[in-house]
């Protein structure tokens, strides 16, 4: 062991500076990263397994966990547009495969986006909003596939996928009566702010189900809670269709690996740094 | 390379101390929680203290001889008001409990003043308390489960270590009396 850690610092010391700073440097951002990721994997783990499930028909405001199930917007549900299948919310993202002059092949994203529309989930009390954006989405239905023609019947818009080329197709989507665990920042909208919130949406939607639910929820003239990012940054947003137990196996699972991976970094930083100096 | 041991146990104290700081932290959210879900409680509790003497006065109008039925209801109202004043959670839960039982009983006699069934402003009072008895009984769960993770929280292994070092201490939960934890469904207790 001795002699093997000599080796090292008689090959730390051989460096030249620009290989030393470079090892340096790459060392230290892993080292970095993977702490960063085993902390945000214990907090996570952390806070799902810390909050209170709050009941929408009374739902507490603020950071607040719910439980509930996916439902279609106002009944119209989307149709994903990769896969066309029908669905609450959708993620998809296309990628073509580039290659460099040593044969090394690399991923670029030529297309990729969300769902505009929040998603609508009730549970046994009440129904409420999620709006989406800003958020970690776990879902069940997640479908990968690879195709040479980039001739698929897509419906995305113009996108210039380059025959010939090998893309990447991906896509995740949340399906109706699918069981739905979100954490993030839960408040109630009145009357006013109800409008407020819907205008936005419904430029892009100008004659939908958007307009259609807006109109519903001011003839119920009941309250609406949307849950959405919280303003603090540190306060995860998740929105899960696996469970809460399964996402505090994910999260610790996430703590544990980087833990490991951490110390590989770290160890490698230690020796060049000491070897070097010592 | 004999600095290589005390760099890896310069490292894991570093590793140890932050996860300390991690759970210090945890636990300071999870007591925040409970505070937050007690507020929420409080919050539709003065709702609810501010709604009994509308009711009362509107019941009143109608049940003159019904004066003891009345003065139970406003001493319960009192009595969580006082509880809930002194943050003393074991007391809110027993007061709450006189209040639902107390409200039970004016619900019951009013069954005979067809006309009070009938008053408009008596219906939506009547809806209105029924709602807050609901949210009051859906938080109630909240708040005992904030509650429960505290309790569980700092009795475990190694957080049990950080909660005695900065004194995180246990909350009560909030308990009604058994035969006082039902719902007052106002609806059957007038036959609609």
């Amino acid at each position: 062991m001795q002699e093997h850690l000599a080796a090292v610092s008689q090959w730390a010391r051989s460096l030249d500076q620009s290989d030393f700073r470079l090892i340096t440097l790459v060392a230290t951002i892993f080292t970095l990263v993977f702490f960063a990721l085993f902390l945000q994997g214990l907090r996570r783990h952390r806070i799902i397994a810390d909050t209170p499930t709050a009941r929408l028909r009374s739902a507490a405001q603020g950071y607040a966990e719910i439980k509930g199930w996916a439902e279609a917007f106002e009944g119209h549900p989307l149709l994903s547009p990769l896969t066309h299948s029908a669905c609450c919310w959708y993620e998809y993202r296309i990628e073509r495969e580039d290659r460099d002059g040593d044969g090394d092949t690399s991923w670029t994203t030529v297309a990729s986006g969300r769902s505009g529309r929040p998603l609508m989930v009730h549970d046994e009390t009440h129904r409420a909003l999620i709006e989406p954006r800003g958020g970690d989405v776990v879902t069940r239905h997640r479908e990968q596939w690879y195709d040479r023609k980039g001739g698929l019947n897509i419906d995305i818009g113009p996108v210039e996928l380059g025959s010939g080329r090998r893309h990447r197709y991906t896509e995740k989507r949340i399906h109706d009566g699918e069981p739905v665990y979100a954490l993030g920042n839960l408040r109630t909208l009145d009357e006013g702010a109800m409008a407020d919130y819907f205008t936005p949406l419904m430029k892009d939607e100008p004659a939908g189900p958007l307009v259609e639910a807006a109109r519903n929820q001011a003839r119920r003239s009941e309250p609406m809670h949307v849950l959405e990012k919280h303003r603090d940054r540190r306060r995860p947003f998740i929105i899960s269709t696996d469970g809460e137990g399964d996402l505090i196996k994910r999260y610790r699972r996430q703590a544990a690996i980087f833990f490991v991976l951490f110390w590989f970094p770290f160890l490698a930083l230690a020796l060049v740094l000491l070897g070097r100096l010592g | 390379m004999d600095w290589l041991g005390p760099v890896i146990f310069l490292a894991v104290l570093v590793l140890v101390g932050l996860y300390g700081v991690v759970i210090y932290n945890n636990l300071v959210s999870l007591k925040h929680g409970v505070s937050k879900a007690w507020a929420n409680i409080d919050v539709l509790l003065k709702q609810r203290h501010d709604e009994l003497p509308k009711l009362v006065e509107t019941v009143k109008r109608y049940m003159s001889h019904e004066r003891e039925t009345l003065r139970e209801v406003i001493a319960a109202r009192n009595e969580v008001e006082q509880a809930r004043e002194h943050e003393d959670v074991k007391q809110v839960g027993r007061a709450e409990g006189h209040m639902r039982e107390s409200l039970m009983n004016l619900f019951a006699v009013a069954e005979d003043y067809p006309e009070l069934k009938a008053d408009q402003s008596f219906q939506q009072l009547q809806q209105r308390i029924s709602g807050l008895e609901n949210s009051i009984a859906d938080r109630r769960e909240y708040y005992n489960e904030s509650v429960n993770l505290n309790n569980v929280r700092i009795e475990q292994f190694p957080d049990v270590m950080v909660a005695r070092m900065f004194n995180f201490g246990p909350f009560d939960l909030l308990e009604f009396a058994e035969a006082e934890k039902r719902d007052v469904d106002m609806g059957n207790l007038f036959g609609s």
